[in-house]
């Protein structure tokens, strides 16, 4: 790669500078498509789901999107036969919640929680919840965007009160236990 | 015909060809009579593509018809998991065919054209290495005359079928008739380390630059060519003088640099197609969580609940199979295979640090194995041919076992 002048100085031929011109390419090219992976443009639950694994099961493309005043069941898109389930299923449960859930959702962590973008502002909410079984001593705290909005102890239909929920922004409702195991059946909130 | 028969005799590459096309055809016919037999036993009318096409193959099916697709609502496990080459190589096929013919038969036949090439660049590197082993010895020892007359007849005896026949009916050599990716794959790899060892080094990167288009793991070809070229410029071991001569080596002749820099380019350039497709460069990596999510610590605690039988039994065989396949590359470090065993070592370990799921499929995928076994059986002459004689005898007994199980849908072959 090296050739001479006619002066005798040494000097690279126009292949070698090529050769590392195309490296220095390449090169900037995997940091630009890294660089992109550190910044991905995705929705909120594909980030929810595949990157953070803060969704437990996937909701689809806009599948966060809750139309206020729907009641949505706690368990799986499939009952024991393999058949679909015909009424809203809730896909937005987060982490704290066991994988088999034909009866409801049962907590398997201190922390369990639900997402929900609402399609509609409302300034006094309400969250109802059903639950079908409850083991344990220590009440369930019921917390909806960080403010507590009350608890339960034992199996039953509960309506909690919440502040203002904001329409397409997240809503996080936190269920947290203190060694109690409960089944979730369904999920509504205003 | 005579023109043929001549040519035969003449054009050594051509009878090679000729000897694996027919040890092909004789493999692809037992899998026939196996079906026939399979239907007959299950009382069943499926077809052969059906029956050679279950699990992923059925995805790339999907794929070559309809490119990558967005997950439905209903299952996460989106296809952009598995990388474009030979979903590519399918679809320019189907293009040539104008679309006439059945997206599986053009896979098996794209699969069973890359193992004919496969197995063609296999032999070839065997001949090569083993030439290039006899020129070294002749270098350092040429007073030994006999000994380097026993070599140069080795070579010339060993015609590199047993190689082929392991290839094409070997232990899970079936992946390589169906629509999996594994066979493609295998034909990049065996162009990779061919044109490597010919110092074909900017061609070795282009092969691994395919592989990696192919499949993550041909990424990790890069640091077989970075031993490839090392082991080229340096006859000694590590060491800090012979470190630097590789490196001088390289800027004199940037070419080089190239040639590792191009081996990770077919996978990046998926990445950044992804980017535009769905938003995620990582979307091959994070979708992962759709087929699995349970968590062990890497390699190390995912052999140990897999051996010890805390996950599944099938968990279980594919953990103590593993452990086999380590102790085979360490033979490949030991018969100085360096840059292959480090390839099947690295990929295999990569697989590891998640589950032992499909490590079966990825260690035959990863091509190395076969030339470590093929080392390991032409070693066993003289009384230990008995026993290479029983190796393969069980393993054309486990191939007909594990072609039945694959008939048959088994999980295990996931």
């Amino acid at each position: 790669m090296k050739e001479t002048n006619k002066a005798g100085c040494i000097y690279r031929n126009r292949r070698w500078w090529c050769y590392l011109l195309l490296s220095i390419i390449l090169a900037a090219f995997y940091l630009s498509v890294l660089w992109l992976g550190k910044h991905p443009n995705v929705g909120m639950e594909y980030k929810m789901y595949y990157i953070t694994h803060e969704l437990s099961d996937w909701p689809g493309y806009g599948g966060l999107s809750y139309a206020n005043g729907t009641k949505q069941l706690c368990i799986g898109l499939k009952n024991r036969k393999g058949e679909f389930i015909t009424e809203p299923v809730c896909r937005t449960k987060g982490t704290g919640w066991s994988k088999e859930q034909y009866e409801g959702s049962v907590n398997n962590k201190d922390t369990a929680y639900i997402y929900y973008v609402p399609k509609q502002q409302n300034s006094q909410s309400a969250y109802h919840i059903e639950v079908t079984d409850f083991q344990g001593n220590e009440p369930v705290e019921v917390y909806v965007n960080d403010t507590k909005v009350g608890n339960f102890t034992t199996a039953g239909s509960y309506d909690f009160q919440t502040e203002s929920i904001t329409a397409d922004e997240l809503t996080v409702v936190k269920f947290v236990t203190k060694g109690s195991v409960f089944t979730l059946y369904s999920a509504q909130l205003d | 015909m005579n023109y043929i028969a001549k040519k035969y005799k003449e054009n050594e590459n051509f009878a090679l060809f000729l000897k694996i096309v027919f040890i092909l055809l004789v493999s692809r016919a037992v899998m026939l009579v196996l079906m026939i037999i399979y239907n007959a036993y299950m009382g069943t009318d499926r077809s052969v593509s059906f029956l050679m096409n279950q699990w992923d193959a059925k995805r790339y099916y999907y794929m070559i018809n309809h490119g990558y697709t967005f997950p439905p609502d209903t299952d996460p496990q989106a296809n952009w998991a598995f990388f474009p080459m030979y979903v590519i190589l399918c679809q320019i096929v189907k293009l040539l065919t104008f679309g006439g013919i059945d997206s599986y038969w053009i896979g098996m036949f794209v699969s069973n054209s890359c193992i004919v090439i496969a197995a063609f660049t296999a032999v070839k590197y065997m001949r090569c290495i083993k030439a290039r082993s006899i020129k070294i010895t002749y270098m350092q020892a040429d007073n030994d005359n006999s000994r380097l007359e026993r070599l140069t007849q080795a070579v010339r005896s060993d015609n590199g079928i047993l190689l082929v026949v392991l290839m094409m009916a070997g232990p899970y050599s079936f992946y390589f008739g169906s629509v999996y990716t594994e066979a493609t794959f295998v034909m990049f790899i065996a162009l990779f380390f061919y044109m490597a060892a010919k110092k074909k080094y900017l061609l070795a990167g282009i092969m691994a630059s395919f592989a990696s288009a192919t499949r993550i793991v041909g990424c990790l070809l890069v640091f077989s060519l970075i031993i490839e070229m090392y082991m080229d410029c340096n006859e000694q071991p590590v060491r800090l003088t012979s470190i630097r001569n590789f490196f001088v080596s390289a800027w004199k002749e940037p070419k080089k640099i190239v040639a590792i820099m191009i081996c990770p380019f077919g996978a990046f350039a998926h990445m950044l197609y992804l980017y535009f497709f769905c938003g995620d460069p990582w979307a091959f990596k994070n979708v992962q969580i759709a087929w699995r999510d349970d968590e062990y610590f890497p390699i190390v605690g995912v052999l140990w609940k897999a051996c010890t039988g805390q996950i599944e039994p099938r968990y279980t065989y594919m953990g103590w199979f593993c452990v086999g396949i380590l102790i085979l590359y360490g033979y490949m470090y030991y018969r100085r295979y360096v840059s292959l065993a480090t390839f099947g070592l690295l990929s295999l370990l990569v697989a590891l640090t998640s589950h032992v799921m499909s490590t079966c499929r990825f260690t035959v995928g990863s091509y190395v194995a076969f030339i470590g076994l093929y080392d390991a059986l032409t070693n066993l002459t003289g009384k230990w041919r008995y026993l290479k004689i029983a190796i393969l005898l069980f393993f054309a007994a486990a191939e007909v076992w594990i072609l039945f199980m694959w008939y048959n849908s088994d999980s295990w072959l996931m």
